[in-house]
């Protein structure tokens, strides 16, 4: 079985800016990954250019063996929250459902697209919510609701951007709790800006701050704290080495 | 003499009670996409732009609904476009072809022989002067609507809701902007006749507004918003039959005294209990 993302010397600017520079990465199918890194540090455009929503300056993408716009279609997408409009008028069963798009061009979801969702409902504890509105769901709730949307198309690989940003720390685990159970059955990449919690799951950390660095759990050193965080921890180390 | 007596014995009046009704089904289907995307401000833009294309149809001798058709499609054509592959402040763009829209409509219309066509019928509509060929037209633009929203209902909703999401799953995302667009420019037009282009975006967005207030999904919304729809067109015609007041406006300023009601009442409710 091929890489489900690879990665080849990927760099990427915004405006002249240099957000990413010479990203290479291989992640094995099956595997956990976590992307770690401080705001800015490039994390959302590495996502969307695995998905093909970017392309890089320059640099190769290779998504489940495919080009990216292509291999997307057997991958489940949670986008960031603050991305879409949680007052829009639409249940819950309909948010999942456009996990099963394209939907036929004339005469949308099948009665089996309809079928997959309930399974999939059941399977998170969302069918007491089938009905529900979106706008009175709970952080935890809609966040187990965007990935049952994500499950919804059967994908080989999940990608999570920031997961458990709005869910209190009891939500954190059910979802982190969730998608090991799920990586048992496919490929994880969950993108978060929380070091601590992460390595408690992943298989692999990845340190993104413009350039990559990938450790394994337990591995999580000075050496990826200061990529990470650079200058600031070291002065505070030699403060203590000086007393 | 009664406003349902009159309604039996006018001709005019059943023609403009059939108009009413006719635009009330495309424009409360429309009007929900319409609120929940905030295309209020392109919407306006579309309407402005049909007098442009009502002028040059009258100057080139073709009927003035051609020229509004051919108008409001390209409108929101130039805008989607321009939207999607310029990366232009999408306000600016709007706003242009708003008031570019306009003044070619007043040139064009400035140079036909006689100047004598009736420019604030357009602006501000005539329901009473709805012929039934005018039914024909906005039938078979009701008939447009809701042939393409039977077919492509669940794709339109799953592109406006999260574009993003509908274009990793393959859904060709711009293709069906664009096609929400032209919608817009058919209900657009759709109302013109009835309320004229100045008002089009009141009864567009003001209906469906009412009904985002009572209900938390798109169809119910629909549905809503065309019995509210009809049901303003339809009392505010009796009003201005009995008062002698211009219809359009009636017919808006029954629509907007509902929705502040609709909205006074929500924030009385939701203001918690001292």
């Amino acid at each position: 079985m091929s890489a489900a993302i690879r990665l080849h010397g990927v760099s990427f600017s915004y405006d002249g800016h240099r957000v990413l520079e010479d990203v290479s990465l291989e992640v094995p199918a099956g595997e956990f990954l976590g992307l770690i890194g401080p705001n800015g540090g490039g994390k959302s455009t590495l996502i969307r250019i695995i998905l093909g929503l970017l392309r890089p300056d320059s640099g190769t993408v290779e998504l489940l063996g495919l080009p990216p716009e292509e291999g997307r279609r057997r991958v489940g997408y949670v986008p960031q929250f603050a991305g879409f409009d949680r007052e829009f008028p639409v249940s819950v069963e309909e948010t999942v459902l456009m996990g099963r798009l394209p939907a036929r061009t004339f005469g949308g979801y099948t009665r089996a697209d309809r079928e997959a969702v309930a399974r999939l409902l059941e399977e998170l504890a969302l069918e007491a919510y089938r009905t529900r509105p979106l706008r009175t769901l709970s952080g935890g709730e809609l966040q187990r609701v965007l990935i049952a949307r994500a499950l919804a198309c059967d994908p080989e690989l999940l990608i999570l951007d920031e997961p458990t940003a709005n869910v209190d720390l009891r939500g954190e685990q059910d979802i982190f709790g969730l998608l090991a159970r799920l990586n048992q059955r496919m490929t994880i990449l969950v993108v978060s800006h929380d070091i601590g919690f992460i390595t408690g799951y992943v298989t692999r950390v990845a340190c993104l701050n413009r350039t990559l660095l990938c450790h394994g759990t337990g591995e999580l050193d000075r050496a990826a704290i200061d990529h990470l965080y650079g200058g600031h921890v070291h002065r505070i180390r030699h403060l203590h080495e000086e007393g | 003499m009664g406003f349902l007596e009159a309604l039996g014995q006018y001709p005019f009046l059943q023609y403009a009670l059939a108009g009413g009704l006719l635009a009330s089904l495309g424009c409360g289907l429309i009007g929900p996409f319409v609120v929940v995307r905030r295309l209020g401000y392109m919407a306006g833009g579309i309407a402005h732009s049909v007098l442009g294309g009502m002028g040059a149809a009258l100057l080139l001798g073709a009927g003035p609904f051609t020229g509004a058709l051919v108008a409001a499609i390209a409108a929101a054509l130039a805008i989607g476009l321009v939207k999607l592959h310029l990366r232009h402040d999408e306000d600016t763009v709007i706003g242009a072809v708003w008031a570019v829209g306009m003044a070619a409509g007043i040139l064009f219309i400035s140079r036909l022989p006689g100047y004598n066509i009736d420019l604030i019928a357009y602006l501000f509509g005539n329901v009473l002067m709805v012929s039934p060929a005018d039914l024909v037209r906005m039938a078979s633009l009701d008939g447009v609507i809701l042939l393409v929203l039977v077919l492509s209902f669940d794709r339109l909703v799953a592109v406006a809701f999260d574009p993003e999401f509908a274009r990793l799953r393959g859904v060709p995302v711009d293709a069906y902007y664009l096609l929400t667009l032209c919608l817009v420019a058919l209900s657009v037009v759709l109302l013109v006749r009835v309320v004229g282009l100045i008002l089009v975006i009141a009864l567009l967005t003001l209906p469906a507004a009412i009904a985002r207030q009572i209900h938390v999904s798109l169809r119910a919304m629909m549905a809503t918003s065309c019995l509210l729809g009809a049901l303003f067109t339809t009392t505010g015609l009796a009003l201005a039959y009995h008062r002698d007041w211009p219809a359009g406006a009636t017919i808006i300023l029954l629509a907007g005294l509902a929705y502040l009601l609709v909205v006074a009442a929500g924030a009385l409710r939701r203001r918690p209990a001292r």
